[in-house]
């Protein structure tokens, strides 16, 4: 085997996380009954036109950005002709000869080897609908029709399936960490095709490649590349020509078909769509979007841990979700307790949901003392439900602790007096029975004791005795 | 200029049109026709002329990423057409 | 005089004084539709109910005082502009009874400004056609003289005006398809800047030439009707933010110092003798009006043709793709596969010149033609764009004929595509600058007893339409337009 190598290049479609769809304001999200996401437009009735979303042009150049791309002064929208049941116009709105990202490339690693893979071109397109097949027949869904797309392309740069796997892993890290896409293979935000030829060692040509397409995890389209390279080889071993197709991969089998597209078939007619106008980006766009790019995720790690101190495990799960890692930052620039911070933030379930400055309020307000640990998690129960102001609702609430040691002298006094079987067993050496002691301290301020405070008044007035 | 069947029958599949028996010789024809006459075109310099796509003066006509008009329900949408519980019915042979 | 002979001036100033209301208005137009109409075949589609609907509504407004130009005024809709609820059929079998689930844009506006709408008017299957015979319909007449066509595209609503069958109505014009029946049939018919009336709702022929201008009896009501249909619409990427849409603004204010040109090209061979003189005698009158008038010379119009074809059938050809008997419309019988069921669907919904251009528009597209046919096209259109811009630093206005010939009888020219394309030479250059242009009434052409109609037409540069109607206005003014 180790006579021919293979010459991979994926096509990776990424569903953007816009509010709207592209050319119409349906909802863009995922779920819903089947063509309750949709209206005219999106379904192509006859007379409806196109009108482009916004935030698709700059979700798209972000992701360029972060994929080291270069963006396109000028750009424009073409139609790809062809006719399928889940393509309501039977044309895609989409992006020939001017797309709006070109020139970037990914840094991969596989097992200690560098390698820079080549991207070719990032374009803006609409999704199709889909069809849903049951005994009763086939039916279409338009809900999907519309939905923001970029198909990532890159260069035949890939060799291995471990390479395949590694360049689809980054990508995915990098697109979800600059915040456009959330790239779940199983709900299908994240597709990959797989175009593959095979070559003997040293050659540097280029041979009859076959799409693989429609492969929906990374262990299938590992698996499919090997299938593939395998199949391409027997071919090629055994004399016969290999020809330029469209093949599926069948898990079961682990073994690659021809899904046999008839001739033309590819013949798109692509022509610029009338409908659109061209779209112009200035240098002020450019670094407008520039502006939005993120460190990349490994650098944000690194400065989590050597700068802010946090634990590697605490920075990693901070990182893990790029929405908790940007709120995190932000919010970190504000207290003097990045660790603590960190600690709050995780605790909580929906932490994104909370601006930085609350999270950095609560934080100091712990740091320093005026509230408990367990004040946290009720204020942010109280400011979901109010939205009030954290320092109104320590007041509400009651939380402020208790700094008044003359309040707490008389206090823990009263506890002594009122439990002299406690403080018996104390005596008597069973250092536990503080803990009751604390427990009615704490019942009578209602929490807001600084327990090491108390504990240590307690004790001081148990020796007494 | 002529048409040979080949080039007539991808056109066909192409457009997704039959073309019946008696409509094949004058089709071709006519098409080979107007062909002729839209070859007067390649008569004309058009060397580091701009292609025309778009006649209005605009650029960047671009929508923010809100709704803003009145959703249809399913029942309207799919009046006037096949459906079974919300699904566009297709024809049985499609899978 | 009967109100349906009396134009949208007229009627207005008689609602307004109450004097008549819009239901009786509306009773009187549907009437005369009853009356006519058999003969003429303008209308497909007659919306009796929807007309009174929307005449109480338009009474409302005449009480509340909230009535404009159009308040009350009944007038007709070609019948490839969407109207929720009411059949839009594009002449063609394909769509059928299909019934939009919205209104387009021009629609809306008409709403709006209290009109009331009669019903849908015949035209050529998807407005492709310069007679209305590519009608999967019915056969539309043309009402100076019923055994002749009445053009088209838009043929149906110049008839229906003509015929006194609505006191307005509107048209979309590709190549020449409002401009050429308001020729033929006697009418003011306007072509107004691309991007100045939404588009949205507009069953989609050429996209980049497709634009809705009003078809009317007199020069000032076809002003008042843009005025009221033109608008910036958000759901039209195309659509024009606002300019000054005061289209009635000089009508009245004399010719002097404007400066029109008239193309020797529009004069030459091919065209009818009677319609060059005609035309020319318009010129005169113009003249005597106060404008200057010079020959001039636009070369580029020998090549406007075959580039219009060409970008027309393409986007033809990907526009009516969603054709395809999945999700509205007309789906064949006896489907076995995908496949047939498109072809089928298609071959058996379409008529024979739409599945002809669809044909001719996927061969320009395809793999290894684009860029000798497309690409050269829209580089011919560019220079076209650019010799109309010459003339325009010359000249205010430019004057030719309409068609280059008046109307021909039914059944005449409809087996022979070319000749009939060769029809829209005059009016074709128009849309490939996306130029304002309106056709005239000037006169008659006496033919086997028959007296048909011609007009002129008048090409300004991008929105121009107010000098348009100036000068169309002063010529009307004069006299001896046709009616």
């Amino acid at each position: 085997m180790a006579k021919y190598e293979s010459v991979i290049g994926l096509e990776v479609h990424i569903e953007l996380r816009t509010k709207t769809k592209i050319f119409c304001d349906c909802p863009a999200d995922h779920g819903g009954d089947p063509n309750t996401r949709c209206c005219p437009v999106c379904m192509g009735m006859p007379g409806t036109l196109p009108v482009l979303n916004k935030r698709v042009v700059e979700f798209a150049a972000r992701a360029g950005m972060m994929l080291n791309c270069e963006i396109a002064h000028f750009s424009k929208m073409d139609r790809k002709n062809y006719f399928y049941p889940d393509l309501p116009k039977a044309y895609q709105i989409s992006q020939l000869d001017h797309p709006l990202c070109e020139h970037g490339y990914i840094d991969i690693n596989v097992n200690g080897e560098e390698k820079r893979i080549g991207i070719t071109r990032i374009h803006i397109e609409e999704d199709a609908g889909k069809l849903v097949h049951t005994d009763g027949g086939s039916g279409a869904d338009c809900n999907r029709c519309g939905v923001p797309l970029i198909e990532i392309v890159s260069e035949p740069d890939i060799r291995t399936a471990a390479q395949a796997k590694a360049y689809l892993e980054r990508l995915r890290e990098l697109i979800r960490w600059v915040g456009v896409s959330d790239c779940q293979m199983e709900t299908g935000s994240m597709r990959c095709d797989v175009n593959l030829s095979i070559r003997p060692v040293g050659d540097t040509n280029l041979y009859t490649r076959t799409e693989i397409k429609n492969l929906n995890s990374l262990k299938h389209i590992a698996a499919a590349i090997d299938a593939e390279k395998a199949r391409q080889i027997d071919e090629t071993e055994a004399g016969r020509a290999l020809v330029q197709e469209t093949r599926r991969y069948d898990p079961e089998k682990d073994k690659t078909y021809s899904m046999r597209v008839k001739e033309n078939a590819n013949d798109y007619r692509y022509f610029p769509d009338p409908d659109l106008v061209p779209i112009i980006l200035t240098d002020e766009d450019h670094a407008r979007f520039r502006a939005m790019i993120p460190d990349l995720p490994e650098e944000r790690l690194a400065k989590y841990v050597n700068e802010l101190k946090l634990p590697e495990a605490t920075a990693k799960s901070l990182c893990d979700e790029p929405a908790l890692a940007n709120l995190y930052s932000a919010a970190a620039e504000q207290v003097q307790q990045p660790k603590l911070l960190a600690n709050l933030m995780l605790a909580d379930a929906d932490a994104v949901q909370i601006p930085a400055e609350i999270w950095a309020e609560l934080t100091n307000l712990c740091a320093a003392n005026k509230i408990n640990r367990s004040a946290p998690a009720k204020l942010l129960e109280a400011y979901r439900e109010s939205g009030k102001d954290i320092p109104a609702l320590v007041q509400e609430l009651g939380l402020e602790q208790v700094q008044d040691t003359g309040l707490l002298n008389s206090i823990a006094d009263e506890v002594i007096a009122a439990n002299p079987k406690a403080v018996a067993d104390y005596k008597a050496g069973k250092e536990a029975a503080i803990k009751a002691l604390m427990g009615q301290v704490m019942k009578r301020t209602k929490g807001a004791a600084n327990p090491q405070e108390a504990t240590a008044l307690l004790k001081e007035k148990l020796a007494k005795l | 200029m002529e048409l040979d069947a080949k080039t007539m029958e991808t056109l066909a599949w192409l457009s997704r049109l039959d073309i019946p028996q008696e409509e094949e010789a004058p089709l071709s024809a006519s098409i080979a026709e107007m062909l002729s006459f839209f070859q007067q075109l390649s008569a004309l310099d058009t060397a580091g002329v701009e292609p025309t796509a778009h006649i209005a003066p605009l650029e960047n006509v671009l929508r923010e990423d809100e709704p803003f008009s009145p959703r249809l329900d399913r029942d309207l949408l799919l009046s006037g057409t096949e459906s079974e519980d919300g699904l566009i019915t297709l024809p049985k042979v499609i899978g | 005089m009967k109100y349906s002979e009396m134009d949208i001036a007229a009627l207005s100033a008689l609602l307004q004084k109450r004097e008549v209301s819009a239901r009786e208005l509306a009773a009187d137009a549907l009437s005369a539709i009853a009356e006519t109409d058999g003969t003429i075949g303008a209308y497909l589609t007659v919306a009796e109910e929807e007309a009174y609907r929307q005449a109480d509504a338009a009474d409302e407004m005449l009480k509340s005082g909230t009535a404009g130009a159009l308040t009350g005024i009944p007038f007709a809709m070609k019948d490839n502009i969407c109207t929720k609820g009411v059949r839009t059929t594009c002449a063609s079998k394909m769509l059928g009874n299909w019934l939009p689930v919205y209104d387009a844009c021009v629609t809306e506006q008409l709403k709006k400004a209290g009109a009331v709408m009669l019903g849908k008017t015949n035209m050529d299957e998807f407005a492709m056609g310069s007679s209305s015979e590519n009608s999967a319909l019915g056969v539309t007449r043309n009402p100076a003289a019923p055994d002749y066509v009445p053009g088209g595209s838009s043929g149906g609503s110049a008839a229906a005006v003509a015929a006194n069958e609505c006191a307005f109505a509107i048209g979309s014009d590709t190549g020449g398809s409002i401009r050429q029946p308001a020729s033929f049939c006697g009418v003011v018919g306007m072509k107004p800047t691309y991007g100045t009336v939404s588009r949205y709702g507009l069953v989609a022929y050429a996209s980049s030439f497709d634009q809705i201008g009003p078809l009317t009896k007199t020069v000032a009501d076809n002003a008042k009707v843009l005025e009221a249909i033109s608008c910036h619409d958000r759901r039209d990427s195309t659509s024009l933010p606002q300019y000054d849409t005061n289209y009635s603004a000089l009508i009245g204010k004399d010719l002097s110092g404007m400066r029109i040109g008239m193309p020797k090209e529009y004069f030459g061979e091919g065209i009818h003798p009677q319609v060059a003189e005609l035309v020319k005698n318009a010129a005169k009158q113009l003249e005597q009006a106060g404008a200057v008038i010079e020959e001039c010379s636009l070369p580029a119009v020998s090549y406007a043709l075959p580039a219009y074809y060409v970008l027309c059938c393409a986007e033809a050809s990907s526009n009516l793709a969603r054709f395809d008997g999945i999700r509205y419309g007309f789906r064949a019988e006896g489907i076995e596969d995908l496949d047939q069921l498109y072809r089928k669907t298609r071959t058996q919904g379409f008529g024979r010149e739409v599945r002809r251009r669809i044909l001719l528009g996927n061969y320009v597209l395809s793999a290894g033609y684009y860029d000798a046919y497309y690409k050269k096209a829209q580089q011919a259109r560019t220079l076209l764009i650019r010799a109309f811009a010459e003339l325009f630093a010359k000249y205010d206005l430019l004057l030719t004929p309409v068609a280059p010939t008046p109307a021909y009888k039914i059944g005449e020219k409809s087996n022979d595509p070319m000749e009939m394309a060769l029809g829209d030479i005059c009016t074709v250059p128009v849309n490939l600058g996306g130029l304002p242009a309106i056709s005239v009434p000037c006169g008659k052409i006496a033919q086997d007893g028959a007296e048909l109609p011609v007009g002129f037409q008048l090409i300004g540069p991008a929105f121009s339409e107010a000098k348009i109607y100036q000068a169309a206005a002063a010529y009307e003014k004069s006299g001896i337009a046709a009616r």
